[in-house]
């Protein structure tokens, strides 16, 4: 089925609105039900199943031109295509507030929102934050969550940027209850289909997106084998554990999840991995592999160079690089 | 597995208790009434929460289950209403009591009028609760046919049929705004709202029904109009009462038809009694007061998870799922009922709920929905509150 003229995978008996919404399109809607017509579309192709009466809303001429109710309409063809109005909606600005605040290590706070509506996105994308008590501060923050179009609730990872306005406040004050806006999705780091195994690479807070992209593909029955690396400079940076262990319990292919720790004193308790991500590359990939790396610039660009000398093309690799207002790398 | 599907056949059990309480006569029906009372009350308050999701295989039961309840409800309407007959209509009693040997003409014969109220009331709350319900649920496919044709039926028990037109294109559209006749604003008493909602909700169905209409060129006193054919369909079923059982017959029937309207003009001003909607955002579970109360949501097959109904109103009731983070409602479905009739009682725990949903759900602008609302409401607490912080912005 195609959204403007964009592809996007459909299940038999879904609707055109739900398919669009769950990859990640900001199609208008409002009631669900065939009741309000805010999420009308023009179908320019192929044949639908409508599930009500549309002319309780859309004029006669609507009617005759074409005109559907996403929310209603389930294709009966495979060749459906619809034309929908998204200049209201693209880069839709949500309100929320901040409902749990969790130390994930010394320098990075979770973040857990309650938007007043669902945000819509594609896992691994990310959006603005500015909080109510921090007017005209804005910041870039991945989604650490599975998109749901049911529920309103998000959360990101606040990494404590030294000098960093937001950043400071999120890590270092109460900021429970208050205000909040999201401006977003943006964006093209997402997963990107294949049957090839999963490498995951993420530095600093860029576990975000790939716990995001993790739980998403585990609810699409993601069949693929993972592997996740975390580079952190000691134990202490360390965070995810339990959240990797559980996809990785009911993972359907294999699931592992290592860290690479780069300045762990060396007489420490510390038996996994030392020194740097790009190092440890050969072990972990061979040439058959898709990548996704995500956190400090220079740790990117290491592991890319690391990445084409196993063998893994250019095409196969997805970045998405964590750039800081204030210039502090990593 | 085999359970879940069986716990959706409570009402059928409720219904056929109601039967039978009304056909042994006496101070059975009275007792049957308690019966049914406590099933629900006491359910509810000792028996917890239901909130599993199982996946049913067979939705054709789940489906065919409800269509039953047609038969069922015609069924306690017949026996009601020749509970009150002076004849033997259709020979239903003789029949019955050469079945059974237990003759059912005198024990009816020697019902005391309080007996008799309480065939009326249960007639008119299996009219609300095994009708309407099973019908709300039936008219929201409006893809089925068959589904509408049932649910429709059953509305025109309560004099409701226009409900299949107003709930899903009126209520879905505005619920928890000022334009939805079925939400009640803060500080209306449910008497109000039973009498309020029903004319604007006849009101807002029939311009539905004259809007659709006149796209194809038609008028709206025609048959075409949705609204008319089923008010006729309710019309028929009164005929059809007094020819069953004469004037007394015909009272009776349109009585608790009225009893079971009001039950879910009641149901309506509960579900959503206080909630404000900016109405550029779309509906969400925080527009719904939920609850996952056990013995309620078996009943009324999940009605009771109302903050999903509204925010995805096409998913069929064994898919619903339980919001448990949702806006809680006192209690379940016939406790709360109750606690609508004593508005003082009804005030004393909705108001400090509705202020705390203003706290906890209220977007900024709903918060300012929220402050013209209490200071429209005339209730002391909300017109002061009005002026604490948060409303102000």
């Amino acid at each position: 089925m195609q959204v403007n003229e964009l592809d996007i995978p459909i299940e038999s008996k879904e609707t055109i609105l739900s398919a669009a919404l769950r990859n990640g399109i900001n199609f208008p809607y409002s009631c669900k039900v065939g009741g309000c017509a805010v999420c009308k579309c023009k179908l320019t192709n192929g044949k639908i199943k409508a599930f009500s009466d549309a002319s309780y809303l859309l004029s006669a001429e609507e009617v005759q031109s074409g005109y559907i109710l996403a929310c209603q309409s389930v294709p009966k063809t495979s060749d459906v295509t619809v034309e929908v109005d998204l200049t209201q909606v693209l880069n839709r600005q949500i309100r929320g507030k901040v409902i749990a605040q969790e130390k994930l290590t010394h320098d990075i706070t979770a973040l857990e929102l309650s938007l007043d509506e669902p945000a819509l996105f594609k896992a691994g994308q990310y959006a603005m934050l500015t909080l109510d008590c921090l007017e005209g501060v804005s910041r870039a923050y991945s989604f650490a969550s599975k998109p749901q179009i049911e529920n309103s609730t998000v959360r990101f990872f606040i990494r404590h940027v030294p000098g960093g306005a937001l950043s400071s406040l999120i890590n270092t004050k109460n900021v429970l209850g208050e205000g909040i806006e999201i401006d977003g999705p943006m964006g093209d780091f997402y997963l990107n289909d294949s049957d090839k195994p999963m490498l995951m690479i993420g530095g600093g807070s860029g576990l975000a997106p790939i716990v995001s992209i993790l739980e998403k593909a585990k609810e699409d029955s993601c069949q693929r084998p993972v592997i996740v690396l975390l580079g952190a400079r000691t134990q202490a940076d360390i965070y995810c554990l339990d959240e990797m262990q559980q996809l990785a319990l009911s993972w359907p292919a294999t699931f592992e999840f290592s860290q690479i720790l780069s300045e762990e004193p060396e007489q420490s308790t510390w038996k996994g991995h030392r020194g740097f991500i790009g190092d440890y590359l050969v072990k972990f990939c061979n040439n058959n592999s898709q990548a996704y790396l995500c956190g400090p610039p220079a740790m990117i660009d290491d592991c890319i160079d690391k990445l084409s000398l196993v063998g893994i093309s250019k095409s196969e690799i997805f970045a998405d690089r964590f750039f800081s207002n204030n210039n502090s790398a990593d | 597995m085999f359970f879940h599907y069986l716990k959706y056949f409570l009402f059928h059990f409720i219904g056929v208790l109601a039967l039978v309480a009304i056909v042994m006569g006496g101070s059975y029906i009275s007792v049957g009434l308690l019966a049914i009372l406590i099933v629900y009350m006491l359910g509810d308050a000792v028996l917890g929460a239901d909130t599993s999701t199982p996946t049913f295989n067979h939705p054709l039961i789940l489906t065919i289950q409800l269509w039953v309840a047609l038969p069922l409800v015609a069924l306690i309407v017949f026996t009601a209403i020749w509970s009150v007959s002076s004849g033997d209509p259709l020979g239903f009693g003789a029949y019955l009591s050469n079945l059974t040997g237990y003759d059912v003409i005198a024990e009816r014969d020697s019902t005391s009028w309080v007996n008799h109220l309480s065939a009326l009331v249960i007639t008119g709350l299996m009219i609300g609760m095994i009708g309407t319900i099973t019908a709300h649920e039936l008219t929201h496919r409006t893809w089925d046919p068959i589904s509408m044709f049932v649910g429709r039926w059953l509305l025109s028990f309560s004099f409701d049929t226009v409900f299949s037109i107003e709930h899903v294109y009126g209520h879905h559209r505005y619920v928890s705004t000022v334009n939805d006749p079925a939400t009640a604003p803060r500080g209306r008493s449910v008497y109000a709202h039973v009498l309020i909602s029903t004319v604007t909700g006849n009101i807002s169905a029939w311009n539905l029904e004259k809007e659709r209409l006149a796209k194809y060129g038609k008028g709206a006193l025609s048959l075409n109009n949705g609204v008319i054919r089923g008010h006729l369909m309710s019309l028929a079923l009164v005929v059809v009462a007094f020819m069953i059982g004469g004037l007394e017959a015909g009272l009776f029937f349109i009585v608790s038809g009225l009893f079971g309207k009001a039950l879910l003009e009641i149901v309506n001003y509960m579900e959503h009694y206080g909630m404000v909607r900016n109405p550029a955002v779309p509906v969400q579970p925080r527009h719904s007061w939920n609850t996952n109360k056990r013995v309620s949501s078996w009943a009324m097959f999940n009605l009771t998870r109302h903050s999903h109904h509204h925010a995805d109103g096409n998913v069929p009731y064994q898919d619903l799922r339980p919001y448990a983070d949702a806006p809680m409602m006192i209690n379940g479905y016939l406790t709360t009922i109750l606690v609508t009739l004593i508005p003082p009682l009804w005030h004393y725990f909705m108001t400090p709920k509705v202020l705390a949903w203003d706290q906890k759900y209220a977007s900024k602008e709903e918060l300012l929905l929220a402050k013209s609302a209490n200071k429209q409401s005339g209730i002391s607490a909300f017109v002061k509150a009005a002026e604490e912080p948060i409303y102000q912005s």
